[in-house]
């Protein structure tokens, strides 16, 4: 696995400098944005998709079928691809998280810090959570069809949940944002487990 | 031992299927030799496990293809069409990749292909050309100590010079008798030159698998008239060109009339007219 690791740090350093700056601008705009979850989400949300978009790159100079011939297991290489993408959201979701909290410390909101806690992983998540297996069993056009509908699905969430949070309670609000931090940590995992099987039975 | 051992292979999909049993016998190089669609990169998806046969078995180095196959490729060297590296990497960055995938990688190994093969290390794999690509693949798939080395199509559209430089290095190293090569092409005089035995696929289907040497032996060309065409033993005529002058037949020595005048036959000859009979 270490060398595939390596071969993806390459590859964000060539090809996710990019979205990493577009982060960067919108952590700034995030934070001067007062309660605009827009600019907060999204660094997230491509922490989460920045390994699933290497795979494009992959499949279009065949990487996949001479992966295959390596002494990798397919297991081996899909582990890999759910660990790159928990350490590329994990480093985003700090950092976001982390200028979010000095921004909204100083001025006593903890409790919208501990929403973010819960919902930024519903977002960073659960869209590698949906691209990952198709993209891994269908190739990369699906994946994006995927994505592209699941953008759209959490838009209108995201506008519904906003909606409804605002005519809950404090303590009922509190109960569905844990729950989304634990439906988006479960869709991971059982995604995972879905893509070893899925590419394991792939013909490359 | 062979290298590679394949049993009543069966492979099927939508207006195609491949039915194979062919062998490599260890310290040799065995060219797998078709047209476009004949079946050699299903044949070695087969062999590599990338693939599920329908039916069959694949014992690659004494393993069992099917059983736990992954550490068995670290024997195995492997340059496909498509290259397949990552186009973003340099040599060095591959080189570094690499060791991280097998373990038995050598590193001095490498950056001796490097030098020999002068690639720059600095230099993106997608900034190569069609040559420097293969050159950079090969020295990947031989810089882990494999004792086979797979090649699909590799050698195609390569410069005579690069090719020259190839076939040096797959003599230097078939000349450990535990080594052995599988390579694939549709341009038989690209494996003329390197290939001990030569295996036509056309359509799925094995049409012959025989020593190099055997095949110049057992085989003549023979340019007829029509009427000494029409007098020859069928069964001794593996292929001909019929023409306004004549008939061009590739016969087997042993079974045409021992004063027939014969030429010695070229692999591509022979190949092209077996498929254009196979075809009549």
């Amino acid at each position: 696995m270490k060398g595939l690791i390596r071969k993806d740090l390459y590859m964000i350093w060539k090809y996710g400098r990019s979205l990493l700056a577009i982060s960067a601008v919108f952590l700034a705009f995030g934070a001067l944005a007062e309660e605009n979850y827009f600019f907060v989400i999204y660094p997230v949300l491509f922490g989460g998709i920045l390994p699933v978009t290497l795979i494009s790159y992959e499949e279009r100079d065949g990487w996949n079928s001479l992966c295959d011939t390596m002494p990798i297991s397919r297991r081996t290489v899909v582990n890999e691809r759910y660990v790159m993408t928990l350490l590329c959201f994990l480093a985003l979701y700090l950092v976001t998280l982390g200028v979010q909290a000095a921004v909204l410390i100083p001025k006593g909101k903890t409790a919208e810090i501990l929403q973010l806690v819960c919902m930024l992983p519903g977002v960073g998540l659960m869209a590698p959570a949906f691209m990952i297996p198709v993209t891994l069993r269908w190739g990369v056009e699906k994946g994006r069809i995927v994505y592209y509908i699941f953008i759209g699905v959490i838009v209108t969430l995201g506008l519904l949940g906003a909606n409804a949070v605002g005519n809950m309670s404090g303590e009922i609000a509190g109960v569905g944002m844990w729950t989304l931090l634990a439906v988006s940590t479960a869709a991971f995992a059982l995604s995972w487990l879905i893509s070893v099987r899925l590419y394991e039975k792939r013909e490359l | 031992m062979n290298a590679i051992e394949i049993r009543g292979l069966e492979k099927r999909y939508p207006g195609f299927d491949l039915k194979l049993d062919l062998e490599l016998p260890q310290g040799c190089i065995l060219g797998l030799i078709g047209e476009n669609g004949a079946g050699k990169s299903t044949t070695i998806r087969a062999i590599l496990g990338m693939i599920r046969p329908d039916a069959g078995q694949i014992s690659v180095l004494g393993h069992d293809n099917s059983r736990n196959f992954a550490p068995v490729r670290e024997d195995i060297g492997v340059v496909l069409d498509e290259g397949g590296l990552p186009s973003c990497l340099n040599a060095a960055q591959l080189g570094k990749v690499m060791s991280g995938i097998y373990r038995n990688w050598d590193q001095a190994v490498y950056e001796d292909y490097l030098k020999k093969l002068s690639l720059p290390k600095d230099k993106a794999y997608k900034d190569f050309s069609r040559g420097m690509k293969m050159k950079q693949a090969i020295a990947v798939a031989l810089s882990h100590h494999p004792k086979l080395l797979v090649l699909d199509e590799a050698t195609s559209g390569l410069d005579p010079v690069v090719r020259d430089e190839v076939v040096e290095i797959f003599s230097d190293f078939t000349r450990d008798e535990e080594h052995a090569v599988l390579i694939s092409s549709h341009i038989v005089s690209d494996l003329e030159k390197i290939c001990d035995y030569v295996a036509f696929l056309h359509k799925g289907r094995l049409l012959l698998c025989e020593e190099k040497d055997a095949l110049r032996d057992q085989y003549g060309l023979a340019q007829l008239s029509r009427a000494d065409f029409a007098a020859l033993d069928e069964a001794a005529v593996i292929g001909h060109r019929a023409s306004p002058y004549g008939v061009t037949a590739i016969v087997r020595r042993d079974a045409v009339p021992s004063g027939l005048a014969l030429e010695p036959v070229s692999i591509e000859d022979l190949f092209i007219l077996m498929v254009k009979e196979g075809e009549q």
